[in-house]
């Protein structure tokens, strides 16, 4: 099982066990607040204002699947690098999708740091998402993008541990409607969250930062 | 305008899907990406951060904290794609462009729309020339602050003023695409506003960013594998 033992990349999943705090989406928005308004929180330099910094939110303790059919846990991300996470799903026209063009766009800027860096999309619709659907979605972007599922009430559970608010899919009339996250968490080993990028960032910008973060956290 | 610079170089045909599977495109990243962005982005200021905070302690992320449309950010020289443009009556349609589906048979189609006309306008109808279902959409924010994608019947366009459709905002979403698209179709679409004014325009199916077939890296797009 690749989630719990070491082995070359592409992907590592391991990382230390950390005590996970509780931390309410409200409070999680205080902080991204005072972190933008304040200057930066972490890193001791200054960020543009699509990034923002924040003290390590706690990762959340929900243990999901990857579409390989491998354990996945935020505390179990990549030990030797940042995970860009992001909370989407596939039959999203618009926004999920341009995110993720960015973000690999965005890798392919900045050179061998991408090599430090994971990207994760956990599925906001995790019943239609199926592990086919969401592998070949993602493949669109970089085959070494990963695809997670888990029980919706446990990823809505998870992105408000990190301030994303998401919500499970609802049936109204004839309509599925799905939430994606806004915001983009930047984890560091052991799933902390270190800071986001604001929705609607683009490849270019997530470039400027991304090496600036692959070297003051790893 | 765009149309009048010259023709990119068409990108490998990438994103080639057979029934519902799609085939990773590992020509993508080596396609010259040239035009600026959208001039929505790059608008860092003081002001834009004061709202990200509101935004964020009412837990609000997303197309509300985006810059307002405008031409500020367009201070690259416009090498890139060109995008579609048309005019009716009062009507200007700029920068018209559908991002290459990641879902073989959805996409969107973004563009701006100018309403030089004095009184108020709104876009009603879509339909474009890849699928026969086109809905107006927007990204609105539910209370939670999660963002959920909703058809609306109309999107305002306001006298002498102007609307962008765009990632993250009103949008087209253009639904059960029969042929797939790739980057170098071309798409027309055609808008009917409330006005009775009809306007068709010609949307090239350029790379997805949020920008549209933007390279905002400036260097070379070899991939990181």
């Amino acid at each position: 099982m690749r989630a719990h033992t070491p082995s070359p990349r592409p992907p590592r999943r391991r990382g230390a066990v950390r005590t996970t705090t509780a931390v309410l989406a409200g409070l999680a928005g205080l902080v991204l607040a005072s972190g933008c308004a304040a200057g930066p929180a972490g890193g001791g330099t200054d960020r543009p204002d699509y990034f923002l910094d924040v003290k390590g939110m706690a990762a959340p303790a929900q243990e999901f699947t990857t579409v390989g059919g491998e354990k996945w846990a935020f505390r179990d991300v990549a030990e030797d690098r940042l995970t860009l996470l992001y909370f989407g799903y596939t039959s999203c026209p618009d926004v999920c999708p341009t995110t993720m063009a960015d973000v690999g766009l965005a890798l392919d800027g900045i050179g061998a740091d991408a090599e430090k860096v994971d990207v994760v999309m956990v599925s906001t619709d995790p019943e239609r998402d199926t592990d086919e659907q969401l592998r070949t979605w993602l493949d669109n972007f970089d085959p070494d993008f990963e695809g997670v599922r888990g029980p919706i009430d446990e990823v809505v559970a998870a992105a408000e541990d990190y301030g994303i608010p998401v919500e499970a899919p609802k049936r109204t009339g004839g309509d599925y409607l799905v939430t994606h996250g806004g915001r983009l968490a930047v984890l560091v080993p052991g799933g902390d969250a270190i800071g986001f990028f604001d929705e609607g960032t683009s490849a270019e910008q997530m470039s400027a930062v991304l090496p600036d973060l692959v070297r003051e956290n790893l | 305008m765009t149309a009048a610079q010259p023709s990119p170089v068409p990108a490998p045909r990438t994103g080639f899907s057979t029934g519902s599977r799609v085939v990773s495109r590992s020509g993508a990243r080596t396609s010259p990406r040239t035009s600026p962005r959208a001039g929505s982005r790059a608008v860092p200021s003081r002001a834009r951060c004061a709202a990200a905070v509101a935004l964020a302690v009412l837990g609000l992320v997303g197309c509300a904290a985006q810059a307002p449309p405008g031409d500020q950010g367009r201070a690259r020289p416009e090498t890139g794609p060109p995008k579609g443009a048309a005019a009716s009556g009062g009507l200007r349609i700029e920068g018209a462009w559908i991002p290459e589906p990641a879902t073989p048979d959805m996409s969107t189609a973004y563009l701006k729309i100018n309403n030089g006309d004095e009184r108020d306008d709104a876009l009603i109808a879509a339909e474009t020339s890849a699928s026969d279902d086109t809905d107006l959409c927007s990204t609105p924010k539910t209370d939670s602050g999660a963002a959920r994608m909703r058809v609306v019947p109309e999107i305002p366009v306001p006298g002498g003023g102007s609307t962008e459709l765009k990632s993250g905002g009103f949008h087209l979403m253009v639904n059960d695409i029969a042929d797939p698209l790739t980057v170098g179709d071309r798409v027309t679409v055609t808008l009917t506003f409330d006005s009775g004014t009809e306007v068709a325009v010609e949307a090239p199916v350029l790379e997805r960013t949020a920008g549209g077939g933007a390279d905002d890296t400036g260097g070379d797009h070899t991939g990181h594998h």
